[in-house]
């Protein structure tokens, strides 16, 4: 069902990170889509904790995705933070979950959502966050499946954490701290984008991307810029 | 308990009235936080302009004052990467690790009694207005993981709090943080790009704009930059 192609392709991209522009908020929205693609996911987004131990939104797919996301910070219930408290993984269908969360379940349900997966990022004693998978078809992930998605979640923390390892004088919360820092940025960016030639926000991100890619720089690092510039 | 903190931080920040003060009192009641709690040896608060130091507007000594004055001389070290680049540059080893990064600064007398520095950017995304200067000493340890983020929580509150009093409106109620999950929608972010161009402005300024449009019109600031995001609103109609 999985192309073994694809499998091995994700997994090898997930685990590049000895390199020196390393982009901890690039490297979470690659997770995102990987995951979406492997595991036939509608969206998926990540979030971290961050210095005050609080959940973080760094990647979504997708707008619907971030909307949701955000709802579950607020009413504090759903299935990313179940994930992060137990860290365990969480694989729900929403129409059996109502007692579950009944804030987040409605929610959910309304932006177009029938199952929710969640994986905790965690290494250890450690816990850095969870991956959501959300899927629009009713039907939950099978025993594979769910294996698949805690191992890119395993890899993709193998990943952060040995991106710490390469700067030593580095540490968690720094390395955290640039990454929500470097996602306000991309957003400042992308608006000023769109602002400055009448476009849309994707439109303004894949821009982004693009000028990233052709001056081989990091998004992060092009989105500064384009704000230092205001937008020209 | 995380929480907590936070608001332990705004708390210490703010004086008994629960205004901020002038620019320099909040920022030597910031040092003062630092060495009290936070534990550093010396901390100095410096506002920036265009990613370069304006100026010390508080420290706790010479120490550290000397040290953020060399690295503006050579224009290199620590808190010049941190403010030019608006994340957190930590360097507990400067004799170690930083003689090769920034080798001129780490041989100046004014380096010499310093043994860690650690540069925290009171920033929005992309754009800086300040600086807040950790150092250790030659006896001490360095900071612990959770030392460093103690000092990032108060950085992001000492944005929140020079914020406001750049734009005039000391004892204003701290507007819901920007870190807090409430108002962590990335709509904001997109809205303050957008109002940064509409207005030819910073994008700090641009976030001020819209708090204080939200504020006149009594909506909430993620409520108004959805409008601004959906191009319901714009500043640049409005004149605003």
């Amino acid at each position: 069902m999985t192309n073994l192609g694809e499998l091995a392709g994700a997994f090898v991209e997930l685990a590049d990170t000895m390199v020196d522009e390393f982009d901890t908020v690039d490297f979470l929205d690659t997770l995102a889509h990987r995951s979406m693609a492997l595991l036939g996911g509608t969206s998926a987004g990540v979030m971290l904790t961050d210095h005050d131990e609080q959940l973080k939104i760094v990647a979504s797919s997708d707008q619907r995705m971030h909307a949701v996301e955000l709802m579950q910070l607020q009413a504090t219930e759903g299935p990313c933070l179940d994930a992060f408290r137990t860290r365990a993984s969480v694989l729900a269908r929403l129409d059996e979950s109502r007692e579950r969360w009944p804030l987040f379940t409605p929610s959910a349900h309304d932006s177009g959502y029938q199952v929710v997966c969640a994986f905790p990022l965690r290494l250890r004693r450690q816990t850095l966050g969870a991956l959501n998978l959300f899927r629009a078809e009713d039907r939950l992930p099978d025993p594979g499946e769910a294996m698949l998605g805690q191992a890119l979640a395993d890899v993709a923390t193998i990943g952060l954490l040995q991106e710490r390892a390469v700067r030593e004088s580095t540490i968690l919360a720094e390395q955290l701290q640039r990454a929500l820092s470097s996602r306000v940025a991309i957003e400042q960016a992308k608006g000023m984008l769109a602002e400055r030639h009448g476009i849309d926000l994707q439109l303004a991100f894949d821009t982004l991307r693009r000028r990233a890619r052709d001056t081989n720089q990091t998004l992060s690092d092009i989105a500064r810029q384009v704000v230092g510039n205001r937008g020209r | 308990m995380p929480i907590d903190r936070r608001q332990q931080v705004v708390d210490a920040l703010r004086g008994v009235d629960g205004a901020w003060g002038a620019p320099e009192t909040l920022a030597s009641r910031l040092c003062d936080f630092c060495l009290e709690r936070v534990r550093a040896r010396g901390a100095a608060v410096s506002v920036l302009s265009n990613h370069d130091v304006v100026a010390v507007i508080a420290s706790s000594g010479n120490l550290v004052a000397d040290f953020v004055e060399a690295q503006s001389r050579y224009q290199s070290g620590p808190s010049i990467e941190a403010a030019r680049s608006g994340v957190a540059v930590l360097e507990p080893d400067l004799a170690g690790r930083g003689l090769l990064r920034w080798p001129r600064l780490v041989t100046d007398p004014a380096a010499s009694r310093v043994a860690g520095a650690y540069a925290f950017p009171l920033a929005y995304g992309a754009v800086s207005i300040g600086l807040l200067d950790l150092v250790t000493g030659r006896d001490d340890r360095e900071l612990s993981a959770d030392q460093v983020a103690l000092a990032l929580t108060v950085s992001e509150v000492a944005f929140e709090g020079l914020l406001w009093l750049q734009s005039g409106r000391a004892n204003d109620d701290l507007s819901p943080t920007i870190a807090s999950s409430g108002e962590q929608s990335w709509v904001i972010h997109q809205a303050a790009g957008m109002v940064a161009v509409q207005l030819d402005v910073a994008v700090t300024d641009a976030l001020q704009a819209l708090r204080d449009e939200a504020s006149a019109r009594r909506r909430t600031v993620g409520d108004l930059a959805e409008a601004v995001v959906s191009r319901q609103f714009s500043f640049a109609e409005s004149g605003a």
